[in-house]
C-alpha cells in the first residue's frame, strides 16, 4: 500500500510538472517577441556602445606590428624609441596607405593631441622620397616632432586595442608626456562642470516640480472623482503635444520681444525686457513645465491612497489644521514625494532638446555633449564614456534612494 | 443629572434642498452612554460630525457644557473621537500615536509617558507600545484607537461605528471592553451604530434616528417594550405587524379590529384614538402556541407554513389573520418539536405584550 502511495505521489508530481511546463512555455512564448525586440534593438546596441567606451582599435588594426612594439616601449625613461620601432612604424604606415589607413590613424591621434593629423599625413606622403641613413633620421627630417618623446607616448597610449583613455578624458584628466595620469590644466576642464551642472539643473527642476506639483496633486486627490477626472485631463493635456512644440512655445513666450516681455514692458515693469531665455532661467522654466505632469501623477497616485480621515483624527486629538497636515498627512505621502522627485530627476538628467533650444552655452547638460560627440566630432568612445558615467550616476542615486526609502518607496513606474 | 451637550433646533443640509438633520433637539447627560441608532442616511453620523466639529450646523446651536461650539474648530473642543477605520497614524508606533494628543497639548515628556502607559493598561495593550499599527490585528488597532481617544482625558468621547469592521466574536468582546471602560472612567460616550444589538447591550439611552428626526429617545428596555411608533418597533428587534382600525379605547389599552375579522386587545401607543388606523407591534417571543394559547387575551388559529431550526429556539412561520409571514419564536422543547408544517395550531398573546402604534 505504502509503495503504491509513493509511486502514485511521484506520478502525481510529474503530472503536475508536465501540466505546469505547458503553462510556462506559453508564458515564455508570450513575452518572446518583446524580449527579442528589446535584445536586438535595445540591449545589444547599448552593450556595444558601452564596450566602445573601452575599445580603441585604430592603431592596432592599421599599424599592427608597430602598435605591438610600442606597447612594450616605456616612455618613462625619457628616451625616444629605438631604430627598430622607427623602422617598423615607417613600414606599417607605408603599408596602410593603400586602404586609407593612414588618414584613420591621423584622425584618431588628433583627438589625443591636436596637430597629430597633419604630422601623420605629412609623414605618410613623404615616406618614399625622404633621404636619410636611418629611419630615425628620415622621420625627424620630415618633422622634428618625431624626435620628441611626447609624440611617441601619444602613439603608445593609442596602441592598445583596449583603453581607459575615454574615461580619463571624461573625468577631465589627461596623460602627461611620461604617461602619468594628471588633471587637465585649469582652462581645459569641461566635463566635471558639465556633470555638476546636469546634477544642479536636474535637482532644481525636481525640487520646483515637487513644490508646484504637491498642492495640485493634493487638490486633485481631495476632489470627488467626476471633477478630478476633468482636472486630470488638464494635467495630461501637455502630453498630447510633442516636447519640441512645447519647448518652442516657450521660446515664443520668453524671448526678448516675446509675449511675457511685451506685457511687462507695457505694464511699465521694465523698459527693455528681461533676459528670460537662453539662460538658466529659461531652462528651468521649460524643463519644469515639461516634467511637472510626471510629478503630479506620481504624487497623486500615492495621495489617493491616503485617506483624509487621518487629518480629521489629528484634529480631533487637538492638532491645528497646519500641524495635522504636516504630522498626520504629509509623512504618509513621502513615498510619493520620493518617487516624484526621483522620476523627475532621472528624466531631467537625460534632457537634451529643451536645454539645447532654450538654454545658453553654459546651460547645456551632459546629453548635449554626448550627442555632440556622436553626431559632430564622431568620437563615439568619449560619447560612450560620458553616457556610461551618466548611467552609473543615476543607478547609484537610485540605489541610495531605494536604501533610504527602505524599498517601500516608489518602484518607479 | 447635568447636561454636557445639547442640540437646540439643529438643522443640517448638504445641498441646500433636503435636510439631512431636521430640527434636532437632544440633551446628552454627563456620564451617560448614549447611542445614536438608525439606518444609513438617517442623519446620525452627521449629528456626530457636527458635535466633533467636522460639519457645521446650517441652523440652530450645539452647546458643550453650556457654551455654544458652532464656531470652535474641532481641535479646541477637547472631544475624543474613535473612527470606524481606526485612523491610527501608520507612520507612528503605538506609543507615538498615543503620545500625539499629549505632545500637541505640550504635556511634559515624563508625564506623557506615564499617561500613555496608563491608557495602554486600560485597554490591556501594555506590551504593544513599540509596535507599528500595521503589525496589529483589527481588534488590537481598535483598542489602541480607543486608548488614543481617551489618553488626553476628554470629558466626552465620540465613537463612529467603531466596531463595524470587526467580526462578530471580536465585536462582542469589544462591546464589553468599551462598556467596562465607560463604567470605570465615568466618561460621557456618544456612540453611533446601525447595529441594534450593539446599541441594546451597551447603551444607557438610545436615540433612534430616521429621516433626520429622532424617532424615540429612551433606555433600551423602554425602546423594546414600548416603542413610540411603527418605525421604532420595526427597527428594534423582530416584529409582527398587524394592521387594523381602533374600535375601542379604555384605561389599559385599546381594541383593534382586523380587516380579516377578529379583534386584538393591545396596549396603546401615543396618538391612538378610536377610528384611527393602527399597526399592532407584536414580538415573536411573546406568542404562546398550543394549550397555553387559549388562556391569553388574544387567541387566533393559524396554519404552519414553515419551520426554521435555530438550535436553542424554533421559528414557526404561520398564516394568521391573513398575514402569511407571521413569525412565532418558541423555545426548542419537547412539545414544540412536535409541530409540523401544514398543522393548524392555536396562537395567543396577552394584551400588554403587543402595542398599537400609529
Amino acid at each position: 500500500m505504502g509503495d503504491a502511495h509513493v509511486t502514485g505521489g511521484r506520478s502525481l508530481k510529474s503530472k503536475l510538472r508536465r501540466a505546469e511546463r505547458m503553462e510556462q512555455v506559453k508564458a515564455y512564448l508570450l513575452i518572446l517577441p518583446l524580449f527579442a525586440f528589446l535584445l536586438i534593438c535595445f540591449l545589444l546596441p547599448i552593450g556595444a556602445l558601452l564596450v566602445k567606451g573601452f575599445t580603441d582599435p585604430t592603431l592596432s588594426d592599421e599599424l599592427p606590428r608597430a602598435a605591438a612594439m610600442l606597447r612594450e616601449w616605456e616612455p618613462a625613461g625619457g628616451e625616444v624609441p629605438d631604430e627598430e620601432i622607427f623602422a617598423t612604424f615607417a613600414k606599417d604606415l607605408a603599408a596602410s596607405r593603400p586602404t586609407d589607413g593612414a588618414s584613420r590613424v591621423a584622425k584618431r591621434l588628433n583627438i589625443d593631441q591636436p596637430g597629430m593629423r597633419t604630422l601623420i599625413l605629412k609623414t605618410a606622403n613623404k615616406l618614399d622620397t625622404v633621404e636619410g641613413a636611418t629611419w630615425r633620421d628620415k622621420l625627424v627630417s620630415i618633422d622634428s616632432r618625431w624626435g620628441a618623446v611626447a609624440t611617441w607616448s601619444t602613439l603608445k597610449y593609442a596602441a592598445s586595442p583596449w583603453t581607459l583613455g575615454y574615461y580619463i578624458k571624461a573625468l577631465d584628466f589627461t596623460r602627461d608626456e611620461r604617461g602619468e595620469i594628471v588633471q587637465q590644466p585649469e582652462g581645459q576642464r569641461l566635463y566635471r562642470d558639465v556633470f555638476v551642472r546636469t546634477a544642479v539643473v536636474s535637482l532644481s527642476v525636481s525640487v520646483i516640480c515637487l513644490l508646484l506639483g504637491y498642492p495640485v496633486a493634493y487638490f486633485l486627490a481631495a476632489l470627488p472623482a467626476r471633477y478630478s477626472n476633468l482636472f486630470m485631463i488638464m494635467v495630461l493635456l501637455p502630453f498630447w503635444t510633442s516636447i519640441l512644440v512645447r519647448t518652442t512655445a516657450w521660446v515664443v513666450a520668453l524671448q526678448s520681444n516675446g509675449v511675457i516681455n511685451a506685457l511687462l514692458i507695457r505694464l511699465g515693469v521694465t523698459e527693455d525686457g528681461f533676459a528670460l531665455i537662453y539662460n538658466r532661467f529659461g531652462v528651468l522654466v521649460a524643463m519644469t513645465h515639461i516634467l511637472l505632469p510626471y510629478a503630479i501623477l506620481s504624487l497623486y497616485s500615492v495621495m489617493k491612497g491616503v485617506p483624509v480621515i487621518y487629518v480629521k483624527a489629528a484634529r480631533s486629538l487637538g492638532a491645528g489644521p497646519i500641524r495635522a497636515f504636516f504630522q498626520a498627512y504629509f509623512p504618509q505621502t513621502l513615498p510619493g514625494v520620493a518617487a516624484a522627485g526621483m522620476l523627475t530627476f532621472i528624466l531631467a538628467v537625460g534632457y537634451y532638446i529643451t536645454p539645447a533650444i532654450v538654454g545658453g552655452p553654459s546651460d547645456q547638460l551632459a546629453s548635449y555633449y554626448i550627442a555632440n560627440h556622436v553626431n559632430t566630432t564622431l568620437n563615439w568612445g568619449l560619447a560612450s564614456a560620458l553616457a556610461s558615467m551618466l548611467l552609473v550616476g543615476v543607478l547609484l542615486l537610485y540605489a541610495v534612494f531605494v536604501r533610504l526609502t527602505g524599498g517601500r518607496g516608489a518602484k518607479l513606474g | 443629572m447635568s447636561t454636557i451637550v445639547s442640540f437646540k433646533n439643529v438643522q443640517k443640509t448638504y445641498d441646500g434642498e433636503t435636510l439631512v438633520v431636521k430640527n434636532l433637539n437632544l440633551d446628552i447627560r454627563t456620564g451617560e452612554f448614549l447611542t445614536m441608532l438608525g439606518p444609513s442616511g438617517s442623519g446620525k453620523t452627521t449629528c456626530l460630525m457636527m458635535l466633533a466639529g467636522f460639519e457645521t450646523a446650517t441652523h440652530g446651536e450645539i452647546l458643550l457644557k453650556g457654551k455654544p461650539i458652532n464656531r470652535i474648530p474641532p481641535e479646541r473642543r477637547n472631544i475624543g473621537m474613535v473612527f470606524q477605520s481606526y485612523a491610527l497614524f501608520p507612520h507612528m508606533s503605538v506609543a507615538e500615536n498615543l503620545a500625539f494628543p499629549l505632545k500637541v497639548r505640550k504635556v511634559p515628556c515624563s508625564e506623557a509617558g506615564e499617561r500613555v502607559k496608563k491608557a495602554l493598561a486600560m485597554v490591556n495593550m501594555q506590551s504593544f507600545a513599540n509596535r507599528m499599527p500595521a503589525q496589529l490585528s483589527g481588534g488590537q488597532q481598535q483598542r489602541i484607537a480607543v486608548a488614543r481617544a481617551l489618553v488626553f482625558e476628554p470629558a466626552l468621547v465620540l465613537m463612529d461605528e467603531p466596531l463595524g469592521a470587526l467580526d462578530k466574536q471580536l465585536r462582542e468582546q469589544m462591546q464589553y471592553e468599551i462598556k467596562r471602560i465607560h463604567e470605570e472612567s465615568g466618561l460621557t460616550v456618544v456612540y453611533v451604530t446601525h447595529d441594534q444589538g450593539e446599541a441594546m447591550t451597551m447603551s444607557d439611552r438610545i436615540a433612534v434616528f430616521n429621516n433626520g428626526i429622532i424617532q424615540q429617545l429612551a433606555p433600551p428596555s423602554e425602546l423594546y417594550e414600548q416603542p413610540e411608533n411603527a418605525f421604532v418597533a420595526r427597527f428594534i428587534g423582530e416584529n409582527n405587524e398587524l394592521k387594523g382600525t381602533v374600535s375601542e379605547m379604555h384605561d389599559h389599552g385599546c381594541v383593534v379590529e382586523l380587516p380579516h375579522g377578529g379583534s386584538v386587545r393591545a396596549s396603546a401607543g401615543s396618538g391612538i384614538a378610536v377610528g384611527s388606523t393602527a399597526g399592532i407591534s407584536l414580538r415573536p417571543e411573546r406568542i404562546t402556541i398550543g394549550e397555553g394559547a387559549r388562556q391569553c387575551d388574544n387567541v387566533f388559529h393559524g396554519g404552519v407554513k414553515d419551520l426554521i431550526y435555530y438550535g436553542d429556539h424554533l421559528r414557526i412561520v404561520m398564516v394568521v389573520c391573513g398575514h402569511d409571514d407571521f413569525i412565532v419564536k418558541v423555545p426548542n422543547d419537547g412539545m414544540n418539536r412536535r409541530v409540523r408544517v401544514g398543522d393548524g395550531i392555536d396562537v395567543g398573546w396577552m394584551a400588554d405584550g403587543c402595542r398599537a402604534l400609529r
